[in-house]
């Protein structure tokens, strides 16, 4: 439906009455919601210390079975008697702790099959040099023996892992024979007259320079901002979904809506409620937390004893401030596209999930602000709140990073404000696409479609047999991005020769395509190592999955059949086929351009080949849109990833980290595209760049 | 000149329907209501009524044409065509967790009422609609007749100009629907300008100064029902509607069919 | 008859439920699209992780290394992530640095302490690093293991010199080898996270269809066009009890078979070199009815206990704050139920639904203890048979039935004996 743009869009803070009477009926309405103040304040309240003595009870039960457990062994094999003095010693030396005694010796004439029945939790099996070589050769225990010990006896620890007593007894006895041995080897230098006590060459110590606080401050920075993030959505989620959705379901949105309060302040008095609603809540947590604390009801646990001053705490509350806007906002905003209070609960533990994640950043370990994630709205915070508790602040940065969350608040509170002015949100009514069904709908369905289609390739990908590459990608591309397109264009009854864009192009397009795919390839390549600065990925990881996709044993005509002909001509139907077409109508075409190329990354599941997929998706939708039809893009696609497959079995290098390469294919790539573009037919049935207002035109004023 | 406090140029509101695709719900419509005069908009359902009167209100913006209230127009000045008229619907319900006097006092304050005078305005509704009994009373508690009269009371808070009621009576009961009626008369005698929907044809005949013949999103004729019953030569106004309604049908079947 | 009256009404409420939205995305389309979004999430921000690690460069500064020790400096480097310094200042500047961040490391070589000087060009180092800082933790570690070696590799130069042969100095090597299959792995990892992960899925596609069976009809106003039907209550109730009971049991399959089919992705990191025997890894098929079992046991409980709290509501959110508390109670066991060391006896197996949590630990796990297995049984079928006459007890009620009860079942039994006390 057409929407021109309202004056009130932009968010203003101004406290008009409106907005104050809003707020107060907010927070008196929630008040008086009796059933709702139990479940998201006394519950909780209750519940969170219930959920810390609980696992630390659980804790100690661990630890004390942990000290309580004994580990059955016996010694087998040649060398047994040595093994079992071995064991003796280890008992007898370190006697002191109780915990060290616990190996008890279990006699048996076959320890394997005592073993398994779980008659011994592990023992030792002693072999000859030549034993191990011949256990070695079997190959069933893929080991390895580092070449120190070459030609040493071997004590094989068995064990079952699956048994706790013995997967942690193995662990054990493993430390305690390392330990004997450095022994036995100190006093073997000392016999044969080394100097000194072993013990004491090169001794190394560290030393923390870091203050206490300092170390708590980045303890509790790592997981404050997740705390807080949980706190706040449990009590404002009950709030937000309450007051637009259950407006609508109420019949008080009309009601609202026709008082001479504008959009921006009835969509400020309600945030300003969530916030408050948010924010009261963090804090009878965090007091909670702190008088059970204080009575000691709960264990401290590290990360606690951080001195908070005035300054910390008011620094710690603005930083936070944009999280809770923003927080609050993403709320309202779900609420707002709600029809009704159970719509808005369905998507909200997507919502809280979502708004989680990114508290997660601080985890990271090595992640330092002064990076891309700094754009990054709430983990940003994150990271600046940790840095802020270990008293190392890079100011600019945080000062980006603030401003980035509150950037995108305003943002979702404007997003609020027009969701306000969306007729079909507030009347409810159905639309005519969903009744009729057909192409329409398809359009309004498309990122539903792929959402799913995207978690089934997951799956697909997930439970393929990797033995023949052939096979899998036979079914994980060829089979899956072919039945796509096919069963969308039959269920939404679409033209195939439309959502396929099967129109033949110009002939100069053609000579574009050849000259571009290259030049492209060398781009993309550049690309990724691009954003190996930004996102550095595992070389393992590459190496890896290149030994996958380019086995030896496969000819190079069939990689070239099956890694580029058949993904060229399949993935091209499913996005630039049926995606753009349904995506067509929804934005302009750099929009489509940007949105059809990433989603098409998103389908390179492996984070690393996401940005250079991605890239590549721009460039073919980029195509698709000039000349009006898929062939072009089917063909540079192919070309594409043969000539990778070609290059790559070939063991070319191109490219490398010239500049002259990430120049010339640039230039070249822009050629290719003037050529495109002179011989263009535009895609069809685009949206126009203004809002067509043939009704308003008709005007009679 | 004397600018009518409602008035409509060519509104017209083009959605999508679930059976009939692009449907202009109103087209055309051009209306005027004058001060101390109730407009009524006569009309089955679906036939455009409540879709007007939303625009009026600006909760639905128009797809095309004009509208003024109090010279304020509704896509320029939504606010203030707020700020000058009642709003009252079978659809606009009151929240449940406050009080009448809350809902009143919250009612004033968002249709901006000068803020020193909400709590005599407040007091004053309170003892015209007689809810001192429950006026401390959360709504959610109320029965459905004192919901009402809480309603009502919320239409009028800011004493606006021009009120307008979408159907207002069709879930009363008979009394509560002549307290009703005898209200709005009382307000035409203040001078407001009503605009007052209904399906309900003595309603309209017992109420309405002019009345509005609504089918299919467009006006078929206006008049005061002494001007209808000229021009048509029949007397009830139930056989009027008909007359008016069935005469276009051909044409509005026809025009469906091209569709 | 009756039977085919309930039949009528069952189907109704499943088909009604299968073209509810809501009821689909809770039921059916979360167990299924959560493990490949989960799981692709965590790989994703795996590899970022390593990416970033792999990438980082420890900035290490050497203060007074001997000469002797020049080849230290030459492994460091060696590494390729260690970048290093000499520090000609005061060292205290040096700790400085390393406390605000703007070095790593400071490493500071010294004289071998009294008594180890007899080995010439012995040194002691000590290792300034700043424990809040990741990095600085991260490059102790590097450090300290490239230390270690050079150490060890000096003395293995310097027992060559003693003649120690090569075999004594061996002594022995050792070598670990876990004797459970792939399988018998799978199996105890999926013990400890299926029986939970049922537990929650049970519930969570119950909640939806519970308050969709009750407050949903009232919402709908339905509610009295279904008591007016020529059927007795009573098989209302059941059907929509069993409408709720087979949505929970068939969340807590679909769980199943998602969880089975993004299994081979969880377990690669668990079983390494030996990805192909995965094939085969999963839930045993034997013990499929003893599951099967177990969810339904599940489904049925849950669904009586959801339906008691939310036979009172009026309207969804009401009914949603009803459950969330039985919802709660329900789960949280779960969370104990994942530690392997409790065992499943039999004043457990009293215990409901930790039972079946328990059962069904044991079942994947491979052997089901006969005794307890029958105690859980009984135990959860005297449960529901207590949970549905308490429900039909409360049905009885005039009040309850036509929506006009206020309050939830806490403000009804405090009237009904309230009521009763005072008859008598």
């Amino acid at each position: 439906m057409k929407w021109t743009p309202p004056r009130e869009s932009v968010p203003t803070l101004r406290l008009t009455p409106a907005v104050r009477a809003i707020f107060g009926l907010e927070i008196r309405s929630l008040l008086r919601d009796v059933r709702t103040v139990l479940i998201s304040v006394v519950l909780p309240v209750l519940l969170l210390p219930a959920l810390f003595l609980a696992s630390s009870w659980m804790e100690d039960q661990r630890v004390e079975r942990e000290e309580a457990r004994t580990y059955r062994f016996a010694v087998t094999g040649a060398d047994s008697a040595f093994a079992a003095s071995l064991m003796d010693q280890i008992a007898a030396e370190s006697g002191e702790e109780a915990t060290d005694r616990r190996f008890l010796p279990v006699r048996t004439d076959d320890a394997r099959a005592a073993l398994e029945r779980a008659l011994l939790d592990l023992y030792v099996e002693t072999l000859t040099p030549q034993e191990w070589e011949a256990v070695e050769a079997a190959d069933t225990l893929n080991l390895e023996m580092p070449d120190q010990y070459a030609g040493a006896r071997v004590f094989l620890i068995r064990f079952h892992s699956s048994r706790t007593a013995s997967r942690e007894g193995a662990d054990r006895l493993r430390e305690h024979l390392a330990e004997v041995r450095t022994a036995r080897r100190d006093s073997m230098l000392v016999a044969a007259g080394f100097p000194v006590d072993p013990e004491m060459v090169a001794v190394v110590e560290a030393r923390n320079v870091a203050t206490d606080q300092a170390v708590q401050g980045a303890r509790l920075g790592r997981f404050l901002t997740l705390i807080l993030m949980g706190l706040m959505l449990l009590g404002a989620s009950a709030v937000a979904t309450d007051t637009l959705a259950g407006e609508k379901e109420r019949g008080t949105l009309t009601t609202l809506l026709t008082t001479a309060a504008s959009r921006t302040e009835i969509i400020t008095g309600k945030l300003l409620a969530i916030v408050a609603v948010a924010l009261a809540i963090a804090l009878i947590q965090i007091l909670n937390l702190w008088v059970y604390l204080g009575l000691g009801i709960i264990d401290a646990g590290a990360g606690f004893a951080v001195t908070v001053t005035p300054t910390l705490a008011l620094s710690l509350f603005v930083l936070f401030l944009p999280v809770v806007a923003l927080t609050s906002g993403v709320l309202l905003l779900t609420s707002a596209h709600a029809r009704s209070y159970k719509e808005a609960q369905l998507v909200l533990p997507a919502v809280i999930l979502g708004m989680s994640l990114p508290t997660l950043a601080p985890f990271l370990p090595d992640l330092s602000l002064r990076s891309a994630i700094m754009l990054v709205p709430i983990a940003n915070v994150a990271v600046g709140v940790r840095d802020l508790l270990i008293g190392q602040v890079h100011g600019p940065s945080l000062l980006v990073a603030w401003l980035v969350t509150g950037a995108a608040a305003t943002w979702v509170t404007a997003r609020c404000i027009r969701a306000l002015h969306d007729e079909e949100l507030i009347t409810g009514d159905t639309s005519r696409e969903e009744f009729l069904g057909g192409p329409d709908l398809f359009r309004k369905r498309v990122i539903r479609w792929f959402i799913v289609l995207w978690a089934v390739k997951v799956l697909v990908d997930f439970n393929l047999p990797v033995d023949d590459l052939r096979v899998a990608v036979l079914v994980s591309v060829g089979i899956v991005f072919l039945a796509f397109p096919l069963i969308v264009i039959w269920h939404f009854r679409l033209d195939p020769k439309k959502a396929l864009a099967l129109r033949m192009p110009r002939p100069g397009v053609w000579l574009g395509v050849l000259l571009g795919a290259p030049a492209g390839l060398v781009a993309a390549n550049f690309a990724f190592q691009l954003m190996d600065f930004v996102l550095p990925v595992p070389t393992e990881l590459v190496e890896n999955f290149g030994q996958v996709l380019m086995p030896e044993t496969i000819p190079v005509w069939q990689l070239v059949l099956f890694l580029a002909l058949v993904p060229g001509i399949v993935e091209e139907l499913t996005f630039r086929g049926v995606l753009l077409h349904g995506l067509r109508r929804r934005f302009g075409p750099v929009g489509l351009a940007l949105v059809v190329g990433i989603i098409f990354g998103f389908f390179h599941f492996q984070i690393f080949r996401i940005p250079a997929t991605a890239l590549l998706g721009v460039i073919l939708t980029a195509v698709t849109l000039l000349s009006g039809s898929i062939f072009p893009a089917i063909l540079w696609h192919t070309l594409n990833n043969g000539l990778a497959v070609y290059l790559g079995a070939r063991g070319v290098e191109f490219g490398g980290e010239s500049w002259w390469w990430a120049v010339g294919s640039v230039l070249l790539l822009a050629l290719a595209f003037w050529i495109i573009w002179r011989s263009r037919t535009p895609y069809p049935d685009l949206r126009s760049p203004q809002p067509d207002r043939d009704l308003d035109d008709r005007d009679p004023d | 000149m004397n600018k009518p406090p409602v008035r409509t140029q060519g509104l017209t509101k083009v959605f999508y329907d679930d059976n009939r695709g692009e449907v202009r719900a109103v087209d055309q419509v051009d209306l005027t209501c004058q001060k101390g005069e109730i407009l009524g908009l006569l009309g089955a359902n679906g036939a455009g009524k409540t879709t007007t009167l939303r625009m009026l209100s600006t909760v639905l913006q128009p797809t095309a044409g004009r509208a003024w209230v109090m010279g304020h127009e509704v896509r320029d000045e939504p606010e203030r065509v707020r700020g000058s008229l009642g709003f009252y619907s079978a659809s606009t319900a009151l929240y449940p967790k406050i009080t009448p006097r809350e809902t009143l006092r919250f009612f004033a304050r968002m249709n901006r009422y000068p803020s020193d005078q909400v709590d005599d305005r407040v007091e004053e509704l309170v003892r015209r609609f007689r809810i001192q009994d429950y006026a401390d009373t959360r709504v959610e508690k109320l029965s459905s007749g004192m919901k009402q009269k809480v309603s009502i009371a919320r239409t009028v808070v800011h004493d606006p100009p021009v009120l307008i009621f979408d159907e207002p009576t069709v879930a009363l009961d008979v009394l509560n629907a002549i307290e009703l009626r005898q209200f709005i008369s009382q307000l035409r005698g203040e001078g407001k300008a009503i605009l007052f929907s209904t399906h309900i044809m003595s309603e309209a005949e017992q109420l309405c100064d002019r009345i509005a013949i609504i089918h299919h999103g467009e006006i078929l004729a206006t008049g005061t029902l002494d001007e209808l019953r000229e021009t048509t030569g029949l007397h009830y106004l139930e056989e009027i509607f008909v007359r008016y309604a069935q005469v276009d049908d051909p044409v509005q079947a026809a025009r469906e069919n091209l569709r | 008859m009756a039977l085919r009256q309930i039949w009528t009404l069952y189907v109704h409420e499943v088909r009604s439920a299968l073209r509810e939205r809501s009821i689909l995305v809770g039921s059916i389309l979360i167990p299924l699209v959560m493990y490949p979004a989960l799981l692709w999430a965590g790989f994703a921000g795996l590899s970022f992780v390593q990416g970033q690690a792999d990438r980082l460069t420890s900035r290490v500064a050497v203060h007074g290394l001997p000469d002797a020790h020049r080849s230290l400096v030459d492994s460091l480097e060696a590494n390729g992530r260690i970048s290093v310094t000499e520090w000609d200042d005061d060292p205290a500047t040096g700790r400085e640095r390393v406390a605000t961040g703007g070095l790593d490391l400071l490493v500071q070589f010294r004289e071998a302490s009294e008594g180890a000087t007899a080995l010439d060009d012995n040194f002691r180092v000590t290792i300034y690093y700043n424990a809040a800082q990741d990095r600085s933790r991260s490059a102790r570690s590097r450090v300290e293991s490239t230390i270690d070696s050079y150490r060890r590799n000096w003395i293995n130069v310097a027992r060559q010199d003693l003649a120690i042969p090569d075999p004594v100095w061996a002594d022995f090597a050792m070598a670990r080898d876990d004797v459970a299959t792939i399988e018998e792995s799978t199996r105890f990892l999926l013990a400890m996270i299926v029986p939970f992960l049922t537990l929650i899925m049970v519930a969570l596609a119950a909640f939806y269809p519970a308050i969709d069976a009750t407050a949903g009809e009232r919402e709908r106003s339905t509610w009295e066009t279904l008591m007016t039907l020529a059927v007795p209550r009573s098989h209302v109730a059941t059907a929509k009890y069993l409408y709720v009971a087979t949505f929970g049991a068939m969340g807590g399959l679909l769980n199943l078979v998602a969880l089975t089919l993004s299994l081979r992705w969880i377990l690669q990191p668990l079983a390494g070199a030996d990805a192909q025997e995965l094939a085969q890894a999963g839930i045993p098929l034997s013990t499929l009815p003893v599951i099967a079992l177990g969810t339904a046991l599940l489904g049925l409980f849950v669904a009586a206990g959801m339906l008691v709290f939310a036979i009172f509501a009026r309207n969804f959110k009401e009914g949603q704050s009803m459950i969330t508390p039985f919802y709660l109670v329900v789960i949280l066991p779960a969370i104990f139920v994942q530690s392997p060391d409790i065992e499943f006896s039999t004043g457990l197996a009293l215990l409901p639904v930790v039972n079946v949590a328990l059962l069904l630990r044991e079942a994947i796990m491979g052997s089901v203890p006969v005794l307890p297995a029958l105690i859980t049984l009984v135990s959860m079928a005297a449960c529901v048979a207590v949970a549905v006459i308490f429900a039909q007890w409360v049905m009885r009620n005039e009040e309850v039935l036509l929506g006009a009860s206020e309050g939830g079942l806490w403000s009804f039994l405090k009237r009904r004996i309230g009521n009763g006390r005072a008859a008598t």
